[in-house]
């Protein structure tokens, strides 16, 4: 062990952040520092080797933290970050553990003493007794974590509709898509719970057939039911879209919200900063969402945006990402990210060919949005007021139906608060 | 003039690819924390890697997933050995320029087995990500490809060397040298290509991934990338031509230049969805790398 010991020594965090309602400020605070140390978070469980719940907790989102905490390799560390305040410690703490010599598995289910006071977990690494179809001997291939570990049979994505897919294992968890504490309650076939039966054919695994349903051609296609969120990154907080998919295209989708946490009054520049830094992130623009983070940042600890105007120039005027953004998830009938009045980027405008008819409007799409975001951002640092519209999550469904499911992602990334303020004289 | 080396200098060219590989992830490392300490996050990230438990998922297809990464990087490795260091080889095949096209095709098998193999919906929605990457960059590429052979008259990758003695192939084919550096960063599926990995499908091809396995996805891809750079030295830079310096050096320069090109891309760049891509590269750069060769073409027989 004197090897992994070594390599344990120099291992970063690599946080998959989990944001509880109201954790939004715990969140910026565990991403500035992740920015400190040129580390990024982790976007799947299997990337992660430490579980960061930003935010206080609550009994529907710790149900889902349970389930995907069993998804991380070891080793692994579960954090709580409460506040933002509390942010540094908790990660030290969580790295030091990571690194120690002594690290334990078994003591990684304790919350961290840091900032916590949280709830208790219920403990994760008992070992269980693995089942033949879980497919045996080939459970311990990693380098040696010491007793009490199995490997984890999650899916992880396939939430095969109409069975339960959780017969290796006897803990009463179910396994869905991995960001998802899915509860089949919204199914329409519902009634299918925890369990070991399975229904019909039952392949190597437990896994079942799909199901078929019609797609939109008439074919008979096989329908996978999806759940994204709570717990994904980088998400918006508390929510939850239960996907039906056939192939990679987006046939229904429903949206529910867990209960609000605390308000923070949140700077409207903040607020649109982060949203520009989720989309960037998710459009596959990592210096571009740094920036956004460190303006963000900047603003938050009440600094001047030093190089605003250099970022939201070079944003403004990609091509590449206009050509990805523009014309995907368009709202029936304007929608919230259009701003009234706002001066909407002359660039949508020139696009304005590559949007669906069904479009109203040049900032009727997501790069329509972020463009409005972006004329909010000016407006506050020229100096006006400006006004913060809530999204309706309930716009969701029909922004996501007919979409792929990555652009699900950019779509609900493009869904934040959408900035009203006066008409823009023309920018120059 | 390029010759053949002895034998066990296919384990040089699998060192230097290597080299130069992690070359390219320490200078990201640096580029993505603006300051030298940056350099030790691709270390430390091995370090994590290494240690970590190897994760698997439900009903998943072992065999094939895990041995998709490791396809990759033998794929990357076995594309090195045709190209020439300086004025040597470790394998001088007669028809290395399709030995070249054919291994990067072996990296659609791995990448698609691993996407595939996790059984998750991530992995598989990333898999046929890559495989329409793949039809909209390979057909660009493989006429690039083709436009030097044609301008060489060989398919031996020193008599391309040779052809460039007057005049390197960028600047008589720059449109299929385009061509190529788009494929290469497609074919290692680097920025602004990466939509196989990317975030909005946590992580794609690597959404499951952990441990060892997860190491060797990330190492192919530079692995890769490099291999791409290195072989577009040969094909289009004049291969080790150039004044004072000896030719491996001249050689290595050029890789590292192109590399570093590639490798700076990645952060000025959203990723393109593969649908609008698709669009762009038959109805644009399928056309051109034709007339590209048609000229060629024209060029060789009148001479």
């Amino acid at each position: 062990m004197g090897l992994t010991t070594a390599l344990r020594r120099r291992t970063p965090l690599r946080p998959l952040i989990v944001t509880a309602p109201g954790g939004e400020p715990a969140r910026m605070a565990v991403e500035r520092w992740c920015d400190r140390h040129a580390w990024s978070p982790a976007y799947a469980p299997a990337q992660a080797n430490a579980l960061v719940v930003c935010g206080p907790g609550s009994a529907a989102l710790d149900a889902v933290v349970a389930e995907v905490w069993h998804q991380l390799p070891l080793p692994r560390r579960r954090v709580t970050v409460r506040a933002a305040d509390d942010a540094d410690a908790a990660l030290r703490h969580a790295l030091a553990a990571l690194r120690s010599p002594s690290y334990r598995p078994d003591d990684a289910a304790e919350p961290d003493g840091h900032g916590t006071g949280g709830p208790r977990y219920p403990e994760p690494d008992q070992p269980a007794p693995d089942l033949p179809a879980q497919g045996g001997p080939g459970g311990h291939d990693g380098p040696g974590e010491p007793g009490g570990h199995r490997e984890h049979g999650e899916p992880s994505g396939y939430d095969v509709h109409g069975h339960e897919h959780g017969g290796h294992d006897d803990r009463a968890h179910e396994h869905s898509a991995h960001e998802g504490g899915h509860e089949h309650s919204g199914h329409e076939d519902g009634g299918h719970g925890h369990g070991h039966g399975h229904g019909g054919m039952v392949l190597p695994g437990g896994v079942a057939m799909a199901d078929r349903g019609a797609d939109r051609d008439g074919l008979m296609l096989d329908r996978l039911h999806v759940t994204l969120g709570p717990a994904l990154y980088p998400w918006p907080a508390g929510l939850t879209v239960r996907l039906v998919l056939q192939g990679d295209v987006v046939q229904e989708a429903a949206a529910e919200l867990l209960p609000a946490g605390p308000r923070h009054s949140v700077v409207p520049a903040v607020r649109l900063l982060d949203q520009a830094h989720c989309l960037l992130v998710l459009a596959g623009w990592p210096g571009a969402a740094r920036d956004a983070r460190r303006l963000r940042d900047a603003v938050r600890a009440g600094a001047a945006p030093t190089g605003y105007r250099r970022w939201a120039t070079r944003v403004r005027r990609s091509r590449m990402l206009r050509w990805s953004l523009s014309g995907l998830g368009p709202l029936p009938g304007g929608g919230p990210g259009t701003p009234t009045g706002a001066g909407s980027s002359a660039g949508a405008r020139a696009r304005a060919g590559a949007v669906p008819p069904t479009g109203a409007g040049p900032a009727n799409d997501v790069y329509g949005r972020l463009s409005a975001w972006l004329d909010g951002l000016d407006a506050v640092f020229a100096g006006r007021a400006i006004e913060l519209v809530e999204p309706d999550p309930g716009l969701l469904p029909a922004a996501l139906a007919g979409g792929d499911l990555a652009a699900a992602r950019l779509v609900v990334a493009s869904l934040g608060a959408a900035p009203v303020h006066e008409p823009v004289p023309e920018r120059a | 003039m390029v010759r053949q080396a002895p034998l066990w200098t296919a384990l040089l060219a699998g060192a230097v690819l290597l080299a130069l590989a992690t070359i390219a992830a320490v200078g990201r490392g640096v580029a993505v924390a603006r300051r030298a300490a940056g350099a030790g996050t691709p270390v430390a990230e091995v370090a994590r890697l290494l240690a970590q438990q190897r994760r698997s998922t439900l009903a998943a297809d072992r065999l094939l997933w895990r041995s998709g990464p490791a396809a990759v990087c033998v794929a990357a490795a076995l594309a090195a050995l045709v190209v020439p260091l300086g004025r040597w080889t470790a394998w001088d095949s007669p028809v290395g320029v399709v030995w070249f096209n054919a291994m990067e095709v072996v990296v659609w098998a791995g990448l698609w087995l691993v996407g595939w193999g996790a059984n998750s919906v991530w992995g598989v929605v990333a898999g046929y990500r890559f495989l329409a990457q793949g039809l909209a960059y390979e057909l660009p590429h493989m006429f690039a490809l083709t436009t030097v052979a044609l301008g060489a008259g060989s398919l031996r990758v020193g008599d391309v060397v040779a052809a460039q003695s007057g005049l390197w192939f960028v600047v008589w084919m720059p449109v299929a040298f385009v061509a190529y550096l788009v494929a290469a960063l497609a074919m290692a599926f680097w920025g602004p290509f990466d939509a196989p990995a990317q975030a909005d499908l946590a992580g794609g091809l690597g959404a499951e991934l952990s441990g060892v396995d997860a190491l060797l996805l990330r190492a192919g891809r530079y692995l890769m990338l490099t291999a791409a750079a290195a072989f577009a030295v040969p094909a289009f830079l004049g291969g080790g031509a150039g004044p004072l310096l000896p030719a491996w050096l001249w050689s290595l320069l050029k890789t590292v230049a192109v590399l570093g090109f590639l490798v700076w891309l990645r952060d000025r760049l959203p990723t393109v969805r593969m649908e609008r891509y698709t669009e762009l590269s038959w109805l644009v750069l399928l056309p051109a790398t034709l007339v590209q060769a048609l000229l060629v073409a024209i060029v060789v027989l009148l001479r």
